[in-house]
């Protein structure tokens, strides 16, 4: 032991975790390695079964449906047309018991020939009731001529479809609702890991052995970082890492759908989704328009309330909690609910906004059915709700501007209005600046305003689709992974300008 | 003689004033009652004269100052009295019967305050008992989880000296401007391929980590000196006991937002649910809510006591912890 590594773990470092650490991670490496190897195993088997399922019923239906119909077409070959009917209609009463019999004859593992032959005889014996004896003898010569061939066809039929039934395509024939689907999903991934955290433990072990005391503390401090950030990063890598990669590829793969299936690689999704369907209208388009639409009207209007709100908060006038309270609440509570709640202030027949509107002599408007007045909804309820949090933000860059400032002007005798104009106003700038940027932000990605005020449609007649709503339904209705991906890229490419354009101000500013 | 004329005026000043403001205040009421408009706004008007004459002829410094105050006050109550209305608006609408729902123009106040009837229909109609427990599990997992998890992560980059931190960490704020909604596509499919849509765990599993909460607290961390952890580490404190004992008391205001700000997301979130669920002992509160909207049809009666059930225990916890809330917003500038 060195007297440095003794001068770093001194008189109680007994209770240190120290280098014990490595061991620790040996038996957990260990441990995960049997959990998930144990779970990749029990996957394997399942969709070992699984696959023998799929290809036991996918050989009853070919010998079932093709087999069959061989053999019919064989029988019919040999008789004259005018018995033609009789045989068909023979053929088709068998059909039903014939599966049963082929079922239980692979249970026995009867070969192919043996259950085609059983097949053969079956549809003879019943055409012998429904056909006369001389048509008969002429199915008999030809069955006993074509048989082997059939046989051999169906033999072969069999062997190409356990061929086509791979691994692999079992798995993507996977029903998501099949018990362990998971399981059986991941099972080559999970033995991997395991294979990988049995790797580590290995190599850990080893370490525990050979290296001498320094060399282990070096290791245990390398890996006490990576313990504390692991479940971080695994929350990290598995829903923002990944899908953000994930999303990028997804949108260059047309039409994805959800199964993991898509047509080619290429911008068509891209394509689909800036020029739609010629001759029908755009809703992605459309969405565009209404969100850059929402984000020019809410935006600067709930800036400029914020201003002089915050101006007035910040005043400390009595009562100035209460205040508070009421302006932030808006922000706490869920859009959906005050959604609702506004939904029924816009009533057409018994809402309150008509009613003041009648009191001011005016003539009721149907807020919510009609289009002319869907945009003015939504922008509304937008700054109702916007304004608290754009409050807050207004209020913090108040707090931070000097109070020198404003003693200074006051003993030169500048009045309230003028003291706003000339010195809370371009002091604020930066932060009015970000303020625009963050409400921009936010308001780009409307989606819940629209939905319930319209109650789960977009607009009372299609008109007010968002960007987000396009990427919701594609994703969620038409089930269009890879044009939702696309859309969602266009979204993000607006909002890294954005972004950008904050952290320009930041920087420049040296704000937050 | 200049003297006497100036507080004559003064007084004609005063009077001027205190009737123009009386009429603006007895107009301001009128407007609530059926008096004819072109009264009340000649009222509104003629107070509006007085009260300019009444400035004109006493400018004074006391009455600049008392209307400058009394109009700041004025235009926030006005604006506080629109930002609240809705609340008031739903609560007093829960409990009206849905014969006065129908009234034109509306009624201000409910005939019987005690009038639970909407309540109990719409707890018969929906399982809003479970869709309530539902978003309470999610709510509190999830925030133990993300907490728990942000805790480790912001000690970790701000304690530990490991290579390339800063770069992860700038990495890690880089990845923070990408939308929820475009993760959204994927999150969806890595769900479905892990077979739990349609479960609450699907409504936690995004959201066990979060890198805004741990960018927050790491900033509060780095901001404990550094004196405290080589005492404490001479003393012969490990750094795993050093972050529970030492840091999270120190940093329980900053936790504090953060579970805040965590749990208001994950009650108010809609978009994920309306995604990942289906049946309908597993929805949460907001998506419930909305799936009532196509079940009730008009009877809004019903909807505003399941909305008032929905948004109760945040403004329950809003008025109780304000100022936390309030500072965690102003300190992250992004939406909770």
């Amino acid at each position: 032991m060195s007297l440095q590594s003794k001068l770093a773990f001194p008189a109680k470092a007994k209770r240190n975790f120290g280098i014990k650490r490595i061991l620790v991670h040996v038996i957990i490496f260990t441990i995960i390695f049997l959990l998930l190897m144990g779970l990749g195993l029990f996957g394997k088997k399942q969709l070992n079964i699984q696959a023998d399922s799929f290809r036991r019923s996918s050989l009853i239906d070919s010998l079932h449906n093709k087999g069959i119909a061989e053999i019919q077409s064989a029988i019919l070959s040999s008789v004259s047309e005018e018995h033609s009917q009789a045989i068909l209609k023979s053929v088709s009463s068998t059909k039903r018991m014939l599966k049963k019999d082929i079922a239980s004859m692979l249970d026995e593992e009867k070969t192919i020939a043996e259950i085609i032959t059983h097949i053969t005889n079956t549809i003879h014996a019943a055409c012998e009731k429904n056909v006369p004896e001389e048509a008969i003898s002429g199915i008999d010569i030809m069955l006993v001529e074509k048989l082997p061939s059939i046989i051999e066809n169906m033999e072969e039929d069999a062997r190409a479809h356990i061929e086509e039934l791979s691994i692999p395509e079992v798995r993507k024939r996977l029903s998501v609702n099949a018990p362990y689907y998971p399981l059986m999903y991941y099972s080559d991934a999970l033995i991997i890991i395991s294979a990988v955290f049995l790797i580590f433990a290995l190599i850990l072990a080893y370490c525990w052995f050979t290296f001498d005391y320094d060399r282990k503390v070096k290791l245990a401090n390398i890996l006490e970082p990576i313990d504390y950030l692991l479940p971080f990063f695994l929350g990290v890598f598995v829903f923002t890492l990944y899908p953000i990669v994930r999303v990028v590829i997804m949108s260059f793969q047309e039409r994805y759908k959800l199964d993991g299936s898509f047509t080619g690689w290429g911008i068509g999704n891209y394509e689909y989704v800036l020029k739609g369907i010629p001759g029908t209208s755009n809703y992605f388009i459309q969405g565009l328009t209404n969100t850059f639409l929402y984000v020019i009207y809410t935006v600067p209007v709930t800036t400029a309330l914020a201003i002089v709100i915050a101006f007035l908060l910040n005043k400390k006038l009595k009562g100035s909690a209460i205040y508070q309270t009421a302006y932030f609440l808006p922000m706490v509570t869920s859009i959906t609910a005050v959604g609702l709640v506004w939904r029924w202030i816009f009533n057409r027949n018994f809402g309150v906004l008509n009613a003041i509107i009648v009191m001011f002599s005016g003539t009721p408007i149907d807020w919510l059915s009609s289009t002319s007045y869907s945009m003015s909804v939504m922008v509304i309820f937008g700054i109702w709700n916007s304004l608290p949090f754009t409050i807050i933000l207004m209020l913090s860059g108040l707090q931070n501007i000097d109070e020198t400032y404003y003693t200074v002007a006051k003993v030169d005798g500048a009045k309230t209005l003028r003291i706003f104009r000339r010195i809370t106003i371009p002091l604020l700038a930066p932060t009015i600046g970000l303020v625009l940027i963050i409400n921009s932000i936010s308001a780009f990605k409307v989606f819940t305003e629209v939905t319930v005020l319209f109650n789960g449609s977009p607009g009372p007649a299609y008109n007010m689709y968002t960007v987000v709503y396009y990427i919701y339904e594609m994703m969620h209705q038409r089930l269009e992974l890879g044009r939702a991906a696309a859309a969602a890229m266009v979204l993000f490419f607006f909002i890294f300008i954005f972004t950008m354009i904050q952290r320009y101000i930041q920087r420049k500013w040296n704000y937050v | 003689m200049n003297n006497t004329n100036k507080t004559e005026n003064r007084k004609l000043g005063t009077i001027l004033y205190v009737v123009g403001v009386m009429l603006i205040i007895s107009g301001g009421i009128s407007m609530l009652t059926s008096l004819t408009r072109t009264i009340v706004y000649s009222m509104l008007a003629l107070g509006a004269i007085f009260v300019a004459a009444g400035l004109y002829f006493n400018h004074s410094y006391q009455t600049k100052l008392g209307t400058l105050k009394a109009l700041q006050y004025f235009l926030l109550t006005v604006g506080a009295v629109i930002m609240v209305f809705p609340f008031y608006w739903m609560i007093a609408s829960a409990f009206k019967t849905s014969a006065e729902m129908n009234y034109f123009p509306p009624t201000m106040f409910p005939q019987n305050w005690l009038n639970f009837d909407n309540f109990y229909i719409a707890f018969e109609t929906a399982p809003f008992g479970r869709y309530f427990m539902n978003s309470v599990i999610t709510c509190l997992s999830s925030v133990t989880l993300t907490t728990f998890t942000t805790i480790l992560g912001a000690f970790a980059f701000s304690r530990l000296n490991f290579p390339g931190r800063e770069m992860l960490f700038s990495l890690l704020l880089s990845m923070m401007m990408v939308p929820f909604e475009m993760l959204v596509i994927t999150n969806y499919t890595t769900i479905v391929k892990l077979g739990i849509n349609d479960t609450l765990y699907a409504l936690v599993l995004p959201f066990t980590s979060s890198i805004f909460y741990t960018y927050i607290l790491r900033n509060f961390f780095q901001s404990i000196p550094d004196g405290l952890y080589w005492s404490a580490r001479v003393d012969g404190c490990n750094n795993w006991r050093y972050l529970w004992k030492v840091m999270v008391p120190i940093a329980r205001p900053s936790l504090v937002t953060i579970v805040l700000l965590n749990a208001m997301a994950s009650w108010n979130s809609f978009m994920w649910p309306l995604l990942v669920i289906k049946q309908d002992y597993n929805r949460t509160l907001p998506f419930g809510l909305y799936t009532f909207t196509t079940e009730v049809g008009a009877n809004n009666e019903l909807l505003m006591a399941a909305s008032s059930v929905v948004v109760m225990p945040m403004i329950i916890l809003f008025l109780f912890a304000r100022k936390q809330i309030v500072g965690g917003v102003a300190r992250g500038g992004i939406k909770g």
